[in-house]
């Protein structure tokens, strides 16, 4: 089991009341997954996806990372959790603006401290994997959306992590590039076994996913496996 | 890379970049030009207050410094060729102390003969006090030689403009009138003063000079104005006033600058934390900005700093009408350049810049990556 909730909770104060983000999940996520969370806005996709990537703590219950609690971890273990295990793909790209596609692909594997030349090469890999071999030294603003987002997702498998985050990754995409990154991720799920977690509110898209599991009002509705044979 | 990194963002964020660029360069600037100004004051003022005291100071062995009668040093002349063959640059001065306080009032002064000038001198304060003029006849009294009073009659021959001290006016009395009521010889030197380019060196003259001259006392300096350098130290006090005044307002710029450069990246930081940079990776980030910048500033700077100061060393501060009023003022102010202090300086506002973009640097470091990461830009 990679990552384990249990009975997590989430509150954040907002002025003088409470918002109660997660009321409670218990979830199980595998090695090889490839899982959506889909649900209504406000429904805590974001603030569940944090959680699993400790980027966040719980307010109550238990978060097991490959079966250690890490509900209380400190920001220095985290970090290596993150930095180590955890791949992340954002809504709005997140790609730093200052780097070329290769070397926003290659930050990470400096953070793991990777000699120059293998890292170079790992990056080239990974965006070679992504169909953007051509555009290694483009900027961001020098690319597509659906490009800016094969490249996080490059970025999020060269670490080679053994789960990938990803909130609303298609959100700022129109619905057949989303659709066509969904894919991508999917495929690298399938051919190097890369977990992945992902948020939606695309109907299209949540039809990809192995997994399927329903949030409403920060609680779990259903939690089904839809098309196990993919 | 992240050296790449940090130049590309201060390009990035050109404007911001070079706000604080330009704020360290005006204070690398005004630290480095009032440190010279303030050295250049020193300097000179030294060497006014050093050669009207004499940098070496030349006396019989045993005479007491305030007995009246004090027995001179006979063979001048000799004295004052072995000396200069041992400092050749050495401007030696003799002096013939006037045994007699002139009173006048509760007003009193100690006449001074020159001996090369052969004239004598009261202050301008005395001739102002007394409303004398040429012409006028003025009324001397003295101790004499034996120890009683004594009285003389003296006319003021003329008023001079004294070489010595520029803008003043002395009324001068001729020396021969002097000899004959206090019965002194005007030919015998008292002191000696010993004046010459490199005041450092005075130690080591004087102790080259006392083994030519075993009856004389030889005294450099340093021994006689043991406070001289806290008396700079005094007039430092305001430059450091000015300096902290300059830091003050650069601190206040440069954390402003650094802090809004980086809520501005806060999405960039936050993704960066997110994907595994630790905190100190952050603030090196950060810092690593701000030291480039300042390096930059601090090359410019002190390349403004020579070439405002060696315009000022040209040009000077005229001070006549200040000077006029005490000795140790020169008229004309020139600055000089200590290279430690500016160096000093660049270390000092390199510490500084560093010092203040810490705290934003840390802030952004320690803010949870959520929250980061929610700033939606
Ligand atoms: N920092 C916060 N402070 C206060 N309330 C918050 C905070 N973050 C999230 N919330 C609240 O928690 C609830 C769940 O938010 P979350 O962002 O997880 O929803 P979501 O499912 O991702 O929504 P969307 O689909 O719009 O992104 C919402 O009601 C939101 O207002
Ligand atoms: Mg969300």
């Amino acid at each position: 089991m990679l990552i384990e909730l249990k009975g997590v909770k989430k509150d954040y104060p907002l002025g003088r009341t409470v918002v109660h983000a997660i009321r409670g999940v218990d979830l199980e996520i595998s090695e090889g997954d490839f899982t959506v969370i889909a649900g209504p806005s406000g429904s805590g996709k974001t603030t569940l996806l944090n959680l699993m990537g400790l980027l966040d703590h719980p307010t109550e219950g238990k978060l097991f990372f490959e079966g250690r609690d890490v509900s209380r971890i400190s920001d220095r273990d985290a970090t290596f959790i993150r930095r180590s295990r955890i791949g992340f793909i954002f809504q709005t790209f997140n790609l730093i603006p200052v780097l070329t596609a290769i070397e926003n692909v290659e930050l990470p594997l400096l953070l793991k401290r990777m000699k120059g030349k293998e890292r170079r090469k790992r990056a080239e890999e990974a965006l070679a994997a992504v169909g953007l071999g051509d555009k290694l030294y483009h900027k961001p603003d020098e690319l597509s959306g659906g490009e800016r987002q094969r490249v996080a997702i490059a970025r999020a498998i060269a670490g080679m992590p053994d789960i990938i985050l990803a909130d609303e990754p298609t959100a700022n995409l129109d619905s057949e590039t989303g659709l066509s990154i969904i894919k991508l991720m999917k495929e690298m799920n399938r051919e190097q076994g890369v977990t992945f977690v992902f948020s939606t509110h695309d109907a299209r898209i949540i039809e990809v996913a192995r997994r399927k599991i329903e949030l409403l009002d920060g609680k779990v509705g259903s939690d089904v496996v839809q098309n196990s044979n993919s | 890379m992240l050296f790449k990194t940090a130049i590309r963002n201060i390009f990035k964020y050109l404007r911001r970049s070079l706000v604080i660029f330009i704020c360290l360069i005006v204070s690398i600037v005004a630290l480095q030009v009032s440190d010279s100004i303030s050295e250049g004051f020193k300097r000179q003022s030294k060497i006014l207050m050093l050669e009207s005291a004499g940098m070496i100071l030349i006396e019989r062995k045993g005479n007491d410094p305030f007995d009246l009668i004090q027995e001179g040093i006979k063979n001048f002349d000799e004295v004052e060729r072995r000396i200069k063959s041992v400092i050749p640059d050495a401007r030696v001065i003799p002096e013939i102390v006037a045994p007699a306080i002139v009173v006048n009032d509760t007003f009193s002064v100690n006449t001074l003969v020159i001996g090369t000038r052969r004239e004598s001198l009261i202050s301008t304060k005395l001739a102002k006090k007394l409303k004398a003029d040429a012409g006028d006849t003025i009324v001397i009294l003295s101790t004499n030689r034996a120890g009683g009073l004594s009285i003389k009659e003296v006319k003021i021959e003329s008023v001079l403009t004294n070489g010595l001290f520029t803008g003043g006016v002395d009324l001068c009395i001729p020396i021969d009138k002097m000899e004959e009521f206090l019965l002194w010889d005007t030919g015998e030197v008292k002191q000696i003063r010993v004046n010459f380019n490199q005041y450092e060196k005075a130690d080591s003259l004087s102790k080259l000079l006392s083994g030519m001259f075993p009856d004389l006392n030889i005294t450099p300096w340093n021994e006689r104005l043991k406070n001289l350098e806290s008396l700079f130290r005094i007039s430092d006090i305001k430059m450091y006033l000015f300096s902290f005044i300059v830091l003050l307002l650069t601190s206040g710029i440069i954390m402003n600058s650094v802090l809004s450069s980086v809520m501005e990246r806060k999405k960039d930081l936050g993704t960066i934390r997110a994907i595994g940079s630790s905190r100190r990776f952050i603030i090196f980030l950060i810092l690593t900005e701000v030291v480039i910048i300042t390096f930059f500033s601090c090359l410019a700077g002190t390349f403004f700093s020579y070439i405002i100061t060696r315009k000022l060393m040209q040009v000077g501060f005229h001070y006549e009408s200040v000077a006029e009023m005490t000795q140790y003022i020169p008229p004309v102010l020139y600055p000089a350049i200590n290279p430690l202090r500016w160096i000093v300086d660049v270390i000092f506002l390199f510490v500084w810049a560093i010092i203040w973009s810490i705290y934003p640097a840390v802030l952004i470091a320690r803010m949870p990556p959520v929250k980061a990461l929610r700033e939606e830009i």
